[in-house]
Order: C-alpha cells, then sequence, then structure tokens
C-alpha cells in the first residue's frame, strides 16, 4: 500500500473531527462566495433605484456573510492544525514503538544518523500532507458542487464557464506542478547534497583546515558546488510561479467566459441585467479553494518520500520472533552457543559459525578487531537477535522459546557507550529495577567506588547527570554503567569495552573494581585492551566472525601469534 | 573578504525584543540580490496597475451589459481586455515569484559562503566558531530563509504597493470610500505587528518544547540498547507520547492566540469591505455614485485586503528563516568585529637547533564560564620549554589539559594567563599563518574530506607531486595506500579503516616537512596492525624535527627524550630519558 494510502487511513482514527475541519474550510469560502455575490447584487440592484428596504436584506446578507467568513476560516485552521498535530503524535509513537520492537540490532540495519534525521525530519515533514495535499481538494471539490448549484438556478450555461477552468485549476495544474516539482528536487538534491556535505566540512574541520592553510582551496571548491546548486534554485524557479500564473489565467478564463454568455443571455432577456455583477463574481470566487493547490503539490513528492522513509522503519521486520507459548527461564543454567551464525539481509554472513559455553559464575574474555563479530556475538547472547544458524541455549531451553523479556532479565548487556539518559543519578541507576530504594542505590554506587564523588555533587545522588550524560567523565559514566548492571542483578552480564577511552591508571582502576563488583557472577567482557584479561577464566580470540583462538591468557601468549600481537601492541613489548 | 558595510550590533536588535517585519542585516546580506529585488518590486508594481485596469474593465462590461443592455458581440473589444489582463497578471506574478527566488538563490550563495568565511577566520584567531549546531544552521538551515526572500518579502512590497494604487485610484472617483479603507488598512499592520510579538514569544517557547519532543527522540534511539536491556522501553513509548501530546496542546494554545489575532484582522478586513459594499450601495441608490465607479470599487475592495494578509501569513515561516539567520548574524559579527583589529604581525624567528623552539610560562586556560558558574581552569601554571629537536612525550589522565595546550601552541585561543613564546616572540605576535605551516598536527579524530586518498594528503599542499604524496605514505608506513590515491573516499573516509584514515593524516602532516610535529594520540583507538607500523615508522617520521607527543601507549611514550606527566591541568612529573 502506498505512502500516501496509509497516510489519508490514518485519518479514519479522527473521522468527525476530519469532517469537521473539511466542513469549515467550504463553509469559509461559501461564505466568500456569499459575501461577493450579495454584495454585487446589492450595488446592482441599487443603481436601480429601488425602495431603501428593498436592499435591506442584501445589507443584512453582506454582514452576515463578511463576519462567518472569518469566524468559519478560524474555526478551520484551528481544526486542521489540531488535526494534523495529533496525527503526528500517532506517527511518533508509531516509529517509537517500531524501534522497541525492532531493539538495537534491527535498527543497525538502518544507518544511524539516517534514522535520526527520518524520525525527526520526516515527520514533520508529513505535517504538510494533510494541510496541503488531502483538505484542500476535498473542500475544493464541496466548493465546485455549490458553484455549480449556485450556476444551475441563476444561468445553468455559466456552470460550464466557471467549472471547467476551476476543474483544470484543482486537477491540471497541481498534477503539473507535481511533476516539475518532483524534477526539479531530483536534479537539485545531488549538488545539494555536495554542497551541504562540504559546508559542513568546513565548519567542522575549521581548526585542521586553518592548521593546514587550506581555507582558499576548500572554500573555492565550496563556492563551485554553491554556484552550482544557485544556477539550479535559479532554473527551479520558473516552476515555481507558475502555479500561481496558471491560476491567475484560468480565473480569467472563467471570468471572460461567464461574463459573455450572460451578456449574452441579458440581451436575449433570459438574465436579468442585476444578475450580470453577481455571476461576475461567481465566477471569481471558487478559486480561492484551488490557489494553494499548486504548491502544496510541488512539494508533495518530497513528503511522500518522507512517508516511505518512515514507513519503511515502522514496517522494519523483528529480528527475533516471540514464542506463542513461553517456557519459562532456568534460574540457573549454562548459556551455551551451538554452531550459530548470523548472516545478514545481502547475504554476507557476519558472525560463525561459533561455539561457546558460559557456565554459571565463569568469566569469559572476548577479543578481537573492530568488525570481528563480538557486538552481533553479544547480541544474540541477550537475544537481540536469533542465529540464523545453530542455536543459542539456557540449559536444556533454546531461547527462541522464551520470552525476549525474561530473557533481558537474565542477560545483562552494556555497550561501549555506557549511554546515560538525562536526569537524576538515583534515576539513572534503578532504570532497570525501579523498586530499589534509595540505600540499594547508594551501596551499587559505594561498591563501584562512587560514593564519595556522589557525596560531593551539588545535589547528590539527585545530581542531574546533563545531556546524555555530557557533565560526567568518561570514568564515571562507566562506573555507572557498573552500578545499574549490577543492581538490575543480571545472572549474566556482558561488557563491551568498558575501560575504552580511559587512561591506564582510571582503566585499571575501574577493571578492578568491575571484577571484585561482579565477583560469583557470568561474565562475558569485550576488550581491545589487555586490562584484566589475565583474571579471566577463558579468552575467545575472534576475527572475521569466527573465533580463531581460545585459551586462558598464559596458554594464549604461547600459542596465538595474533593475541601476541595485540598484546605487544597495547603493551609496548615488542620495542627492541 | 571584501567587507562592504558594517552589519548593526546584537545589541541594537535585541534592544526591540521581538520579531520585525523587515531585518535590516538580512538587507546588508542581499547586496548581490539587490538587483532582483528591484525587478521583483518592479513586478510589484506593474501587477498592482493590472489589478486597477482589470477591475476598471470588468466594471466597464458589467456596466454596458447591465445598464446598457450591449449585445456582447459589441464588447468584444472590453472582452478581450479584460483577458488579456488577466494574462498579463499571471504572466506578472509569474515573473515576480523568478525573480524573488533569484533574489533568495543568491542571498542564500553569500551568506553560506560568508559564513564559511568568519569561521575559518574566527577558528585562526583561537574562538571556537564551528559547532555542529552551526554546522547544521549554515547547511540546511539557511533554506529556511527562502520563505522569506521568496515568499514574505514580495509579498509584503505588493501588500504595500497595490493598496496605495488601489486608494490613489479610489480617490479619483470616490474620496467616501477611500476614507474607509485609509482608516482599516492602517489596522493591518498594526495587528501584524502585535501578532508578531505575540507569536515570537510563543514561537521560542514552542520551539523548546519541539526541541525537547526532539531530544526525547534522539534520546530513545541513542539509549535504546540501554532502554531494552533494562527493559524501560514501554515506559519509553509512554514518555514519547506524552511529550508529544504536550507538544500539540502547547501548540494549539499558541495557534488559539495567533489565529484569533488572523480572525481579527479577517474580520477587520472582510467588515471593511462589507461596509464598502453597504456605503456604496446606498449612494448608488441616493444616485451620488455612478454604478460603474461602484462596481469598480467593489472588486477592487478585496483586492486592497488580500496580499497584505496573504503577507501576514507569511510572516511565521519567514520568521523561522530569521530564527535560522541569527545565530550566524552573531558568528558574522564577530569575525567583522576582529578584522578590525589587524596589526603587524612578525615572521617566525629562525632557531637553531638545541635552542628553544616553543616555550610556555606560567600559562594557565579556562575556557568561557556559561552563565552563573564558575569555569575550571583546564590549564593552571604551565611552565614548559620545549628545545629545536627535542622529543617530549605528555601523559596523564583523560581530561588533565593535554590536548588543550597542543591548542595553545598552535595558537587556538590565547591562554588567560601566562605566555606561549615561539622562537623567544610572544606567539599573539607572530604572524599565526607562518608559524602553523611550520607544524603538522594530527588530532585524535582524523578529519577527511571527501574527495581522493591523494586530495587528502595533499590538503594544504595541492602542488604536492604524486610522487611526494607516495613517500610521505611511504614514510609513515602506509605503502598499502599507495597503488589506492586515485580512489574516492566518502565524507568522513568511509572507505577507508580507522587505521588507514591516521594514516592519511599522519602522511598530510608529514608532506610539507615541518619543523614541529604534535601529535594528539597517534595511536589510539586504531587497530593493533597499525599501531605497531605507526610505531615503527616512528624513528623516521621525528627524525630531525621536533616533536610534541600526547600519548597513552607505552609504545610511543619510550621513545621521547623527556616525559612529562600533566594531571588537573598541571605539570606533576618531567622525567628526562635518554634515547637509547
Amino acid at each position: 500500500m502506498s505512502g500516501f494510502r496509509r497516510l489519508a487511513d490514518s485519518l479514519r482514527e479522527y473521522p468527525w473531527r476530519f469532517a469537521g475541519s473539511i466542513a469549515a474550510g467550504a463553509a469559509s469560502i461559501a461564505s466568500s462566495i456569499g459575501l461577493l455575490t450579495v454584495s454585487a447584487y446589492l450595488i446592482s440592484l441599487a443603481a436601480l433605484h429601488p425602495p431603501l428596504f428593498e436592499l435591506s436584506i442584501a445589507i443584512v446578507g453582506v454582514r452576515f456573510f463578511g463576519i462567518s467568513r472569518a469566524v468559519l476560516r478560524y474555526v478551520e485552521r484551528l481544526s486542521s492544525h489540531d488535526l494534523s498535530l495529533r496525527l503526528l503524535t500517532d506517527l511518533r509513537t508509531r516509529v517509537t514503538r517500531a524501534m522497541h520492537r525492532l531493539g538495537p540490532a534491527g535498527v543497525a540495519s538502518f544507518r544511524a544518523g539516517d534514522l535520526v534525521g527520518r524520525v525527526l525530519g520526516d515527520v514533520d515533514e508529513i505535517q504538510h500532507v494533510f494541510v496541503r495535499v488531502i483538505a484542500p481538494p476535498l473542500i475544493a471539490a464541496v466548493v465546485a458542487v455549490l458553484t455549480l448549484v449556485l450556476a444551475l438556478i441563476w444561468l445553468p450555461v455559466s456552470g460550464l464557464t466557471i467549472l471547467i477552468p476551476l476543474l483544470v485549476a484543482g486537477v491540471a495544474v497541481p498534477r503539473l506542478t507535481r511533476r516539475a516539482g518532483d524534477a526539479a528536487g531530483r536534479t537539485i538534491s545531488a549538488d545539494r547534497g555536495r554542497m551541504i556535505g562540504q559546508t559542513v566540512e568546513i565548519i567542522e574541520g575549521a581548526p585542521v583546515i586553518v592548521a593546514l592553510g587550506a581555507e582558499d582551496q576548500l572554500l573555492a571548491a565550496a563556492d563551485e558546488a554553491a554556484e552550482r546548486v544557485a544556477r539550479a534554485e535559479r532554473r527551479a524557479a520558473w516552476m515555481h510561479g507558475f502555479g500561481d500564473a496558471a491560476i491567475l489565467a484560468l480565473v480569467g478564463a472563467s471570468l471572460v467566459g461567464t461574463l459573455w454568455v450572460s451578456a449574452a443571455a441579458v440581451h436575449a432577456g433570459s438574465l436579468d441585467g442585476v444578475m450580470v455583477a453577481v455571476l461576475a463574481m461567481l465566477a471569481i470566487t471558487p478559486f480561492e479553494s484551488v490557489a494553494t493547490l499548486p504548491s502544496g503539490f510541488e512539494r508533495l513528492g518530497r513528503s511522500l518520500g518522507a512517508a516511505d522513509r518512515l514507513f519503511e522503519v515502522i514496517d522494519g521486520e523483528s529480528p527475533i520472533v516471540e514464542p506463542g507459548h513461553p517456557l519459562p527461564i532456568p534460574t540457573e543454567a549454562t548459556l551455551a552457543v551451538q554452531q550459530a551464525t548470523v548472516t545478514v539481509a545481502s547475504g554476507d554472513r557476519i558472525l560463525g559459525p561459533v561455539d561457546l559455553e558460559i557456565d554459571p559464575g565463569m568469566r569469559v574474555g572476548v577479543v578481537g578487531e573492530t568488525g570481528a563479530g563480538k557486538t552481533t556475538l553479544a547480541h544474540i547472547l541477550c537475544r537481540f537477535l536469533d542465529p540464523t544458524d545453530g542455536n543459542v541455549t539456557l540449559g536444556a531451553v533454546d531461547v527462541r522459546d522464551v520470552a525476549s523479556d525474561d530473557m533481558r532479565g537474565f542477560v545483562g548487556y552494556e555497550d561501549d557507550r555506557a549511554f546515560l539518559f538525562r536526569g537524576s543519578i538515583l534515576g539513572n541507576v534503578r532504570i532497570g529495577a525501579q523498586d530499589a530504594s534509595e540505600s540499594d542505590v547508594r551501596s551499587v554506587l559505594d561498591g563501584v567506588r562512587l560514593g564519595d564523588w556522589v557525596d560531593g555533587l551539588p545535589d547528590g545522588i539527585l545530581t542531574d547527570v546533563g545531556e546524555a550524560g555530557e557533565s560526567v567523565s568518561g570514568g564515571q559514566r562507566k562506573r555507572l554503567a557498573l552500578a545499574r548492571a549490577l543492581l538490575a542483578d543480571f545472572p549474566v552480564l556482558i561488557l563491551d569495552e568498558p575501560i575504552s577511552g580511559l587512561d591506564p591508571a582510571t582503566a585499571r582502576a575501574v577493571m578492578d573494581d568491575l571484577l571484585a563488583a561482579t565477583a560469583g557472577r557470568s561474565l562475558v567482557l569485550i576488550t581491545h585492551r589487555p586490562i584484566g584479561l589475565d583474571r579471566m577464566d577463558q579468552i575467545i580470540v575472534m576475527e572475521a566472525g569466527t573465533i580463531v583462538d581460545r585459551g586462558t591468557h598464559t596458554e594464549l601468549l604461547e600459542s596465538s601469534a595474533r593475541y601476541r600481537t595485540m598484546w605487544n601492541a597495547a603493551t609496548g613489548a615488542s620495542r627492541g | 573578504m571584501r567587507r562592504s558595510r558594517p552589519l548593526p550590533t546584537e545589541r541594537e536588535e535585541t534592544a526591540t525584543d521581538g520579531a520585525k517585519p523587515i531585518d535590516r542585516r538580512l538587507f546588508a546580506l542581499a547586496e548581490g540580490a539587490r538587483r532582483y529585488l528591484w525587478v521583483t518590486v518592479g513586478f510589484g508594481l506593474a501587477s498592482a496597475a493590472a489589478v486597477i485596469v482589470g477591475a476598471v474593465v470588468l466594471a466597464g462590461i458589467i456596466n454596458d451589459v447591465f445598464l446598457g443592455d450591449a449585445a456582447p458581440r459589441s464588447l468584444t473589444g472590453a472582452f478581450v481586455a479584460l483577458g488579456v489582463v488577466y494574462l498579463a497578471r499571471g504572466a506578472l506574478e509569474w515573473g515576480r515569484s523568478v525573480s524573488a527566488h533569484h533574489a533568495s538563490a543568491t542571498v542564500k550563495r553569500s551568506l553560506r559562503e560568508r559564513v564559511m568565511r568568519a569561521v575559518l577566520a574566527q577558528t585562526a584567531r583561537g574562538r571556537s566558531a564551528g559547532s555542529g549546531d552551526l554546522a547544521l544552521t549554515a547547511s540546511t538551515g539557511i533554506d529556511s530563509l527562502d520563505a522569506y526572500f521568496s515568499h514574505y518579502l514580495p509579498q509584503l512590497v505588493l501588500g504595500a504597493l497595490v493598496p496605495l494604487f488601489a486608494v490613489v485610484w479610489i480617490a479619483t472617483v470616490d474620496p467616501v470610500s477611500v476614507v474607509i479603507i485609509v482608516l482599516t488598512v492602517p489596522l493591518i499592520p498594526v495587528f501584524m505587528w502585535l501578532i508578531g510579538t505575540y507569536a515570537d514569544r510563543a514561537t521560542r517557547s514552542r520551539w523548546l518544547t519541539m526541541r525537547r519532543l526532539g531530544d526525547g527522540l534522539i534520546e530513545t534511539l541513542r539509549g535504546l540498547l540501554t532502554l531494552e536491556v533494562y527493559r524501560a522501553g514501554g515506559e519509553r513509548l509512554d514518555r514519547v507520547r506524552r511529550l508529544s501530546d504536550e507538544y500539540r496542546r502547547q501548540t494549539m494554545a499558541t495557534l488559539r492566540v495567533a489565529f484569533l489575532s488572523a480572525f481579527v484582522l479577517e474580520l477587520v478586513a472582510t467588515i471593511s469591505v462589507a461596509v464598502i459594499a453597504v456605503a456604496i450601495g446606498l449612494r448608488v441608490v441616493q444616485g451620488s455614485l455612478d454604478f460603474e465607479p461602484a462596481m469598480a470599487i467593489l472588486i477592487l475592495a478585496p483586492e486592497v485586503y488580500a496580499p497584505m494578509r496573504k503577507a501576514g501569513s507569511e510572516f511565521h515561516a519567514a520568521m523561522d528563516g530569521m530564527e535560522a539567520a541569527r545565530s550566524m548574524f552573531a558568528v558574522l559579527e564577530v569575525a567583522d568585529a576582529d578584522e578590525r583589529e589587524a596589526a603587524d604581525r612578525l615572521p617566525v624567528p629562525e632557531t637553531p637547533v638545541g635552542a628553544p623552539l616553543v616555550t610556555l610560562s606560567d600559562v594557565s586556560f579556562a575556557y568561557p564560564a556559561s552563565g552563573d558558574a564558575r569555569s575550571v581552569p583546564v590549564l593552571d601554571g604551565i611552565d614548559l620549554s620545549v628545545d629545536r629537536g627535542e622529543h617530549v612525550a605528555l601523559i596523564g589522565p583523560s581530561g588533565a589539559g593535554k590536548s588543550t595546550l597542543i591548542r595553545l601552541i598552535l595558537g587556538f585561543g590565547r591562554p588567560t594567563g601566562g605566555t606561549v613564546d615561539v622562537g623567544g616572540v610572544p606567539l599573539e605576535r607572530v604572524d599565526a599563518a607562518s608559524w602553523r605551516s611550520m607544524i603538522g598536527w594530527v588530532r585524535q579524530e582524523p578529519f577527511l574530506i571527501a574527495g581522493t586518498v591523494l586530495d587528502n594528503v595533499r590538503l594544504g599542499q595541492p602542488d604536492s607531486t604524486t610522487d611526494e604524496v607516495a613517500a610521505a605514505l611511504r614514510l609513515v608506513g602506509a605503502e598499502d595506500l599507495i597503488p589506492r590515491l586515485t580512489e574516492t573516499i566518502g565524507e568522513q573516509g568511509r572507505g577507508l579503516s580507522h587505521g588507514q584514515r591516521r594514516m592519511v593524516t599522519l602522511a598530510r602532516a608529514i608532506l610539507p616537512d615541518p619543523v614541529l610535529l604534535l601529535l594528539d594520540e597517534p595511536t589510539a583507538g586504531i587497530d593493533s596492525d597499525t599501531q605497531l607500523r605507526i610505531a615503527a615508522a616512528f624513528d623516521r617520521i621525528a627524525r630531525g624535527r621536533t616533536v610534541i607527543t600526547v600519548a597513552h601507549q607505552r609504545i610511543l611514550v619510550d621513545l621521547a627524550d623527556r616525559v612529562v606527566t600533566i594531571d588537573g591541568g598541571r605539570i606533576v612529573t618531567s622525567s628526562g630519558r635518554g634515547r637509547r
């Protein structure tokens, strides 16, 4: 189903609001027609110098339509905006729900930066569809019917002279502007993309550019791209004005045609002369309902592109399938990976086959370069992703038969970013254990040696960590993430690069605390730094998705050249 | 950059606080587009004239048919004239739109260029101007100026011209209607101003909610893994819905008032039309006004109010563009101020090997405080002298101030206390560009431009030959990149591994044969193979140069003549180590 249909369908949630907004819009334009036709009638009648009371009805009519037009316009604007904001809320919620369903593994298949842009930019872009594309043609249709009725009453043939231009203005012109808008969008977008890339490049790389003295070189390149965009925009400008110009010409056609037929009718004696001015006004005013169509349709292509991208996320296929009748999760069991592989949509195998057993209380180190499959392994362990082939089992149970929510309670995962949410330290630490008391939180903070730091903060445990935890240093952030994982009390804990980005002294201190605090539980430690690896029960070395070596630290230093290289690079021991 | 005229200062602008129909600063920018703006006004004048001619011709036809009982054929000339007027109005509208869009395209291009120049100029003077926000505004935000230049401004011109022309013409036939128009038309700008001031404030608060909403979504996306691990995704869903609903309610509250003002505006316009209609109707009955001019006035009356009302409705979109422009004005104004303080700069003195090349005496540095918060000093009384040919390693915990020190040596920012001397001359008196041309700097995050590997290595040295570039790559141990010289790498180095990106920036730093190498964690975060290659190439790279390395890895620290440990913005230890 097309993005447009689905957007239109979402209006079904609000049938009355939708109908009300269309009715108010049509009635407001009807009032315009009323105001001008009655005014024209008033003046024409006045020219015949009738007694004043004959004019009074017309005078009342003029005043009535003058006020009702403004009132109805107000109602229409308010209701259409309210409706479109409601639709946006629904859409945002649907996207959030989709992200929740896709999970980190599913979301990773959309490029991350792209997805943020999608969610923010596209949701806003879609606003235009309702206000400028769906509602106006419906309003125009109602107005056209009303015009036809009036024409049939006053001078049937004028129905043709008004409606034909109106139809062209409401159907053919928007169609043309839409096509032109799509074409212009296509030609400009590549150049624009390049120019935006260069602008961002120059602003974000400013220090390097200045240090290299490359200002003029890059500005010249950027200017060339900007000139190309400006040229394309100037070309596209010819299209922007076309819609408005075409509609004015069509108003002219409607007016000339209608005046001609009414003049003929008056001359033939079949129409009262008073009606000439009235029909002239009827020939002009309905075009108000189609005035915004060309510009609305000009950007329809863009809006629908946004809709398609959003629906792509909303329809995104979940990387795991929830079992129909979930089995209970064993309390203590070995988490095992058997011949598991993960193949992505493109057909590339990014993991496996991999075998791994994590007994209760066991500590496993995972090392390997970026792209070796460490994160994918973590994803299948906490069931953000099911393996394409092979199994992940918990004791005798295949994790596919366990509810993913139960699985999450069993396996915890902290990745290298140690993401903190805006809000207090308390809120962040008890994110996975909402009913933990403040003293519980205090004791885990003490366990990761953050107690003194927290006491020194202005608001203690209630201090806000700032946006994305920006006011917290790297080491403290890693410790906070560890604290929340400890509080959530997972039997198995996966820590992805818990000491990355820390200087050696801090890294060693965090590692010591981490190993002390997780004593007794299963731990999977993913790292590219040597710190702490000598205290693992088993280390696996990964490369290109598979486990190439395994053993303890001492064994691997003996047997694995890869492990040795890594160790040496990190410690500098090979120099000589 | 050749500046043409000073822009008004920020203070002048904020003093009035509120949206204004026209912002002078935008006009200052519209220099190159002025021609198009005049053409736009010209089309507007012609349009206004056509509107009046059309009304007169139409009234004439109606009069002849209604009161003169003319046959349509006898009026062929008038009908043709009427058709031509409407065609002309369409053509003039078209022309007006084209020239307005031309103006907008020109302004956007020049603004973008000026912002980029200003950012570079400010960076060169040690002010940080390039935030992510600014990059976003300068790249996509500028496009919201379209609404200002292609819709609002031309409409405002029309809104002023059409009533003026119409009033002049009506005055010749019916002075009484002129009184009504003259009394009511000024109400529209007054209401627009009222809406503007209110809406501006409301828009800002709405921006805040919207940003919170956007932040909430981004946070959900960035923290998705955490949310899912801790089973907090469901609660988050409620939060997004709640925020979204709050946004809707706030927006509606704003709109209710904004539309209410628009409603009053509309009411003024339509009731004025109604009053004019009734008034001329009554005078036609009395015989004090002829039918034909009365009809023309009736046709013209709505046209008097329409363009201005339309300008009012474009006002909000135009203000969004202004909001985007504001952050850019700030950058431009600072750059303009900088330009005025040009001073005589000395060349960098020749320094013999073994003599001090860079000397920091009691250097302190703190970032400017924001709000009431005291700013924490990043550097606090640093004394450090590096001789020409010496190799110094800076170590210390993350956030100790090592990168800040490197930036001060580059002349990005002046110390808040103490001095930085190069070759015995204070850095601020030395010509910064020539000092920087002597330095090869590799920072932590590699900066790559979209282009080929070759383009990237010889960035800043566009005249270097392929052989020279290949030699630089070989020197740093990146032979594998030599066959890939002409390969295009995407934005931020897509297509290259982390290690290869680092290699490219290292080769770039070496290419101009710098006297001083500043290496900020050259091996951090890259694969162990590349780390080893860089370490192996280190002796070759450093030979005959002065090198300051920030490093955590022992492998690089061991190569230094001297190791300086910095913690909490102070030098805690400094130990010489003989080179083995």
